[in-house]
């Protein structure tokens, strides 16, 4: 009888346990590690760019290539006898056909402070790496960045090549931002149980919210909330994922609650579709679901890995951010498509 | 895949610390991150060069100004990245990885791993005399560590006795630690 491959798991039992004998055994840090990290912060270098910029590469091609071939058309228009006077400038080319712009998707993986973005092929078109412990990235207009690193506690918004252009770290540990159209932005700053609106112009927060009401036959009850994930809707309202409650909520700006399901589990996101009903996504269950407005389940992913993130894409297709990959299904729960990762918990489908 | 961080609960309670100064920072976390990369597989080399890049970028992106435990989730990430980068090469890395992160989760996360290094000093105690002075001198606890085949021949063992005589002293100490679970 052969011995079977020994599974990560017990490899990882195996490389515990010797790990923890050694340090029976005396195993510790060089006794000259601390002067050594404290030498090498005084002599540490500027840190390097955070962007890539792949995509830079490719645009700044694009147009060099560009300028030449219309350098080549305008010599040729030059040698050639037209009724344009010499000194007159060369007509302008005409505008080439609008091309419809990539499907690319955006992934932030926890675990390598990273976050790419791929083409439909998965290869790496663009990157930004030491956003530590990202869990939450947005595209703002083609060329900024709305980075939630709920290690770092901080929000910010950068631009292509990872400069900082606007950044808000009075938080706690932070899962999710959104920027609104009245250009604030919006926090779930889940460790400090709250949501706020802060504006970037001023850095001040505009409004506020720890705990959601219930209004119903009897007295108004108020609990409070540990949000996940956050959007504001096109009524105004909100849509908090809250992980105390295992509840998805819909509250106005008094904070009473005007929709809910309840029995949420590690809710990690919720989206308002455009049919009304709501995406939920529930990490340690490892499903997707679609409730309508009653709260029962219309559709449903099971069996995934740790979802984090759900999208329903335009294509009726559903993009989830799994543990090792982000994968998109269509609406019968057959997986179409599949990004590797290390541990995947925001993608983005621009 | 297990978050590494310590769950939302001591998150929770952890109070925002003061700004520390490099030099504690390091002393207070220096034990854990290495301890990590230890049983990410790392050698005692490694880990010393790993721990240190991971405290150095740590501390070069203001992470003194952190909760602690967001300091220590922090530096494990930083490490865990630092520590795949190294092995990128080596086929299963990360699946390894993600199932060494899980048993950190479940007995490491919340203390940095002293009650589980505890766990197994007590649990030695409850094995055979014969198996703990073999796990003792085989896993250099002992002064009066050896070879396995000196070991081996001391205890009137083939060396295949010796190795099964361990697996099942292993196997033991893994029931053990883990009867300390809740």
């Amino acid at each position: 009888v052969s011995n079977p491959e020994p599974t990560a798991q017990t490899l990882a039992q195996e490389l515990q346990m010797n790990a923890c004998l050694a340090e029976l055994g005396g195993d510790a840090p060089a006794p000259q590690i601390v002067t050594r990290i404290l030498a090498a912060l005084v002599e540490a270098p500027p840190q390097p760019t955070r962007a890539l910029g792949l995509t830079w590469l490719v645009a700044a091609t694009v147009l060099v290539g560009t300028a030449v071939v219309t350098a080549v058309a305008w010599l040729r228009s030059e040698s050639t006898p037209t009724a344009v006077a010499p000194q007159d400038p060369p007509p302008p080319a005409p505008a080439p056909p609008p091309q419809p712009a990539p499907v690319t998707t955006l992934l932030a993986d926890y675990s390598d402070n990273r976050v790419v973005e791929v083409d439909a092929a998965g290869r790496v078109v663009f990157a930004i790496d030491e956003v530590f412990g990202i869990w939450d990235v947005e595209p703002v207009g083609d060329d900024q960045l709305l980075l939630t690193e709920f290690s770092l506690s901080r929000v910010s918004r950068v631009d292509r090549k990872g400069k900082v252009l606007w950044v808000y770290e009075d938080l706690k540990n932070p899962y999710d931002a959104d920027l609104l159209q009245n250009g604030n932005v919006l926090i779930a700053d889940s460790f400090a149980e709250r949501v706020i609106e802060v504006d970037p112009r001023t850095n001040r927060i505009v409004w506020s919210l720890r705990a959601v009401t219930e209004r119903g036959d009897g007295a108004p009850r108020t609990t409070d909330i540990r949000p996940f994930d956050v959007e504001r809707l096109a009524n105004g309202n909100t849509l908090i994922a809250d992980a105390t409650g295992d509840r998805v909520v819909e509250v106005d700006t008094t904070g009473t609650i005007v929709w809910q399901a309840k029995g949420c589990p590690n809710i990690h996101d919720a989206d308002r579709l455009p049919n009304g009903n709501t995406l939920v996504t529930l990490r340690n269950a490892g499903r997707v679901l679609e409730l309508d407005a009653a709260g029962k389940t219309v559709w449903s992913l099971t069996g995934l890995s740790s979802p984090s993130d759900a999208d329903r894409l335009p294509n009726g297709n559903t993009l989830v951010a799994e543990n090792a990959m982000a994968r998109e299904f269509d609406a019968a729960g057959k997986e179409v498509w599949r990004k590797g990762m290390t541990w995947c918990v925001e993608v983005h489908r621009r | 895949m297990p978050e590494l961080a310590p769950s939302p609960e001591v998150l929770h309670r952890e109070a925002v610390s003061p700004t520390a100064d490099p030099e504690t920072l390091v002393r207070t976390h220096l034990r854990v991150v290495w301890r990590y990369l230890r049983m990410h597989g790392a050698s005692a080399h490694e880990a010393d060069d790993l721990a240190q890049e991971a405290f150095v970028v740590a501390l070069q992106k203001g992470a003194a100004d952190l909760p602690p435990a967001a300091t220590t989730s922090f530096l494990l990430r930083t490490a865990r990245f630092l520590f795949l980068r190294l092995r990128r090469d080596r086929r299963g890395a990360e699946t390894l990885a993600e199932a060494v992160d899980a048993l950190w989760q479940r007995d490491a996360a919340d203390d940095g791993g002293d009650d589980l290094v505890a766990a197994l000093r007590r649990c030695l105690q409850a094995l055979t005399e014969r198996a703990r002075r073999a796990v003792e001198r085989c896993y250099d606890l002992a002064e009066d560590a050896a070879e396995r085949t000196v070991v081996a021949s001391e205890l009137g063992l083939q060396e295949n006795g010796l190795k099964m005589l361990l697996q099942r002293a292993r196997q033991q100490l893994r029931e053990c630690i883990e009867r300390r679970q809740p």
